[in-house]
């Protein structure tokens, strides 16, 4: 449902109606309960509370009241009087002795609020009788019935239910729905930053306003009512908290915990007496005041989700002001912008996905075409072609050692990560076979390593073979060494390459690079680093898993 | 004749296959041999000795196969490619590489390339299309349209472009000959025209011809070269060098 559907739909809600008739109350028979005067009718169409003081919770009353309609000159009336009914109890309600509404709940609870229509039939002039009867059912003696009746606007009898049900059910189903949504795409893996923040935002706001406003959707027992008094205020000033949380942490605004002092002087602002709005409408006012502007500051850096929460709340504050339904269009404005938000970044996650997956075909493919690279292999088929002429025995071995680390390459071709224990076991052939095809004598010597662990296929592969690339190794004894370390950051491997005969080209560029860092990205998103530097004689390459 | 020969090559054992085998190959045309490792060592060895041939691998460790092209046929000696790289065949033909000899090799394929250096064959080979010359240090490339037609100059050339200028060659013009054949007419000792450049070819007094060129220029044609050139002009693009 698109904002402009809620809109309009939420005027023709509150639109007030022309009145086909006008309603005079005369009288009652309960004890201590009493009618409006006729003459306020005009600016206030509600009648004051009838108070009936229960002596026993067997207790019945019946309230009789005397209704006048008028009708205008030459007016026909097409539309049923709609009244709107508050009330701890049982009613019936009689129009000239017909029953025309009840909340026939037996029992142990009932609705509070609901409606009642004189039919378009019973509202001809002239004198009727309205008669309502009570049952005090789940009361307790010295409770009061408190029951209040008003002249609802006909239009807002839409499906039957008051505006504020309408909204209510729709901030509340559309603040669980998206709290269930998140909580899937958590337990999915695509957590985002303030995905949590945003789960709980949800639930506290679908919370707040089902309590508030649950009475009318659920019957329940009148003894609940002050259980659920008492837990508003707290959910109430969790939505305080995770909001402003949910904001910084969505635009990644520095000093978050500093920032979220908003959260309590939004509220003890709130609490102080100005004017006669509402303490949480203050509240909404000044906690989304501070948001967007920190929005703002957010959107001059360039921060699109900045920009996206000023808009939201900008829309949210104006809400506030036109909001005919107590901050529920405020509430609903705000869990729009952040599903918006959330949705937008998974769908920025999804293109990534996507972009990771294409990535990771291509890396699949640079890995099989590795196998047929022409330097390696053609350079290898010539030397072997050396070797069956002149030395058989050589030529034997070094086919012998090509397979093999055809075999693992084939291998690691389809696999995302691999045992260190297997990659190693991949460089060691390799430097097997350039040691051969060099006529030196390299080794790659590892201190610390944990066989089990997982790595990008041919990582430490491609970089041993970029040290081939890059220098030159022939006759010549020497060790490379690869140490794994478990630090504050994360795991740390250092791989330290002898330098011989450096090219021009340098070390940290070209095809081998961009190689390990598109695995390393599919291996572990962003949470790795890798650098490589001089150290000495030695080339040496850093890579570290950051703890996530 | 018996000529130097200088194997470019990285990997050891591909260096020594060539090695051997060329001396195999060669036998008592090979008066020496020599081996470079990398493009460092190999313009020393080409300065301190007068080498004929060389072997080149394109992709030498650090190099770029494309610089290394250029820089060695601009040499005096014929190049020949050895390499894996097949993809960069015909840039290397454009370049006037003697042949392009992939790897992995067998003895017959080696031999076949090593006898271009007496009789070159280009009966399935690219037309060269562009000249390096070694020119202040650098490489110029020149597409070998610009040029007019080059005349020899004791053991290297001249090459008399389009524009006006005159570019050196430290190839002979027996050895521009062989990687120009297409496109290219030898009428005289001294000079390797290039065929679209030649306007007519006008008779002298005293049995004497003269080719006249497009830039109002004319060239003297060898005795014995008439019938090749009036050969070479009638069919213009396959005789003219052609195969």
């Amino acid at each position: 449902m698109n904002m402009r559907l809620i809109i309009t739909l939420l005027l023709l809600i509150a639109a007030p109606s022309a009145q086909a008739v006008s309603l005079i109350a005369s009288g009652n028979d309960g004890s201590q309960s009493y009618a409006k005067s006729p003459g306020a009718l005009a600016t206030d169409p509600s009648w004051q509370p009838y108070s009936a003081f229960l002596k026993t919770d067997e207790a019945q009353f019946w309230y009789s009241l005397k209704i006048i309609v008028r009708h205008d000159a030459g007016e026909i009336v097409s539309n049923p009087l709609a009244m709107s009914v508050r009330l701890n109890g049982v009613y019936d309600f009689y129009w000239d002795d017909d029953l025309i509404g009840s909340n026939k709940y037996q029992g142990k609870s009932a609705n509070q609020f609901s409606r009642v229509l004189i039919p378009v039939s019973g509202l001809s002039e002239g004198e009727h009788q309205l008669k309502i009867h009570v049952s005090a059912l789940g009361m307790r003696a010295g409770e009061s019935s408190d029951l209040r009746v008003l002249i609802a606007p006909v239009l807002s009898n839409f499906l039957g239910v008051h505006p504020t049900v309408v909204s209510t059910f729709f901030i509340a189903t559309a603040a669980l729905f998206l709290a269930g949504y998140l909580i899937v795409v958590r337990r999915a893996g695509r957590h985002r930053p303030g995905t949590t923040a945003a789960i709980f935002l949800s639930i506290t706001i679908s919370l707040v306003v089902l309590l508030e406003e649950g009475r009318h959707f659920f019957a329940y027992p009148y003894s609940w009512q002050p259980m659920m008094d008492v837990l508003q205020p707290p959910f109430a000033l969790l939505f305080f908290a995770l909001l402003p949380w949910f904001i910084l942490t969505r635009i990644k605004f520095p000093n978050r915990l500093w920032w979220m002092a908003i959260a309590p002087i939004s509220v003890a602002l709130s609490l102080i007496e100005i004017g006669a709005v509402e303490q949480h409408i203050r509240a909404f006012f000044i906690v989304s005041a501070a948001l967007f502007i920190i929005s703002l500051v957010g959107w001059r850096r360039g921060n699109n989700t900045a920009k996206l929460f000023a808009v939201g709340l900008g829309i949210a504050f104006i809400a506030l002001l036109l909001d005919p339904v107590k901050g529920h269009f405020f509430l609903i404005v705000i869990t729009v912008m952040v599903a918006s938000d959330l949705a937008l970044d998974i769908q920025r996650q999804s293109k990534d996905a996507v972009r990771l997956q294409i990535m990771s075909e291509r890396l699949r493919a640079d890995l099989i075409k590795r196998n047929v690279q022409p330097h390696f292999l053609m350079n290898s088929l010539t030397a072997l072609m050396e070797w069956v002429e002149t030395s058989p025995e050589d030529a034997v071995h070094f086919i012998d050692g090509l397979a093999q680390e055809f075999r693992i390459l084939a291998d690691f071709s389809d696999r995302r990560s691999v045992s260190l224990k297997e990659e190693l076991s991949l460089c060691s052939i390799h430097m097997a076979l350039m040691s051969q095809r060099l006529t030196s004598n390299l080794k790659l010597e590892t201190d610390g390593i944990i066989a089990d662990q997982q790595v990008p296929p041919a990582l430490f592969h491609t970089l041993i073979e970029n040290a081939f690339s890059h220098n030159d190794y022939r006759a010549l004894e020497a060790r490379f060494n690869l140490i794994q370390e478990t630090t504050a950051d994360g795991i740390l491997f250092r791989l330290s390459v002898p330098v011989v005969n450096p090219r021009e080209s340098g070390q940290n560029a070209g095809l081998g690079t961009r190689y390990i860092e598109a695995r390393l990205e599919e291996f572990c998103g962003n949470a790795f680093r890798f650098q490589s530097q001089m150290i000495g004689s030695n080339w040496v390459s850093e890579i570290t898993f950051e703890k996530v | 004749m018996s000529f130097n020969l200088l194997i470019v090559e990285d990997e050891p054992l591909v260096a020594k296959r060539l090695s051997r085998l060329s001396a195999e190959i060669l036998d008592d045309k090979l008066s020496a041999q020599h081996s470079a490792p990398d493009v460092a060592t190999a313009r020393s060895l080409i300065n301190a000795h007068s080498i004929d041939l060389i072997l080149l691998d394109l992709n030498l460790v650090g190099s770029d196969g494309f610089d290394l092209l250029k820089e060695f046929t601009a040499k005096a000696a014929h190049t020949i490619i050895v390499s894996a790289e097949t993809n960069r065949a015909l840039e290397a033909f454009e370049f006037g590489v003697l042949d392009f000899v992939p790897k992995p090799f067998t003895r017959e394929r080696l031999a076949k390339a090593l006898g271009r250096f007496w009789k070159p064959e280009f009966t399935d080979a690219p037309a060269t299309s562009q000249i390096a010359f070694e020119a202040n240090g650098g490489i110029d490339v020149v597409s070998t349209s610009d040029i007019l037609y080059f005349r020899g100059a004791d053991k290297y050339s001249e090459a008399m472009l389009k524009n006006g200028s005159i570019k050196f060659h430290t190839k002979s013009l027996n050895r521009l000959e062989d990687i120009l054949s297409a496109g290219f007419v030898r009428s005289h000792k001294s000079y390797l025209v290039q065929c679209s450049a030649i306007k007519s070819l006008r008779s002298l007094e005293g049995s004497r011809y003269e080719l006249d060129l497009s830039d109002g220029n004319s060239l003297p044609i060898g005795r014995t070269r008439v019938n090749h050139v009036r050969h070479a002009l009638a069919n213009n693009d396959s005789a003219c060098g052609g195969p």
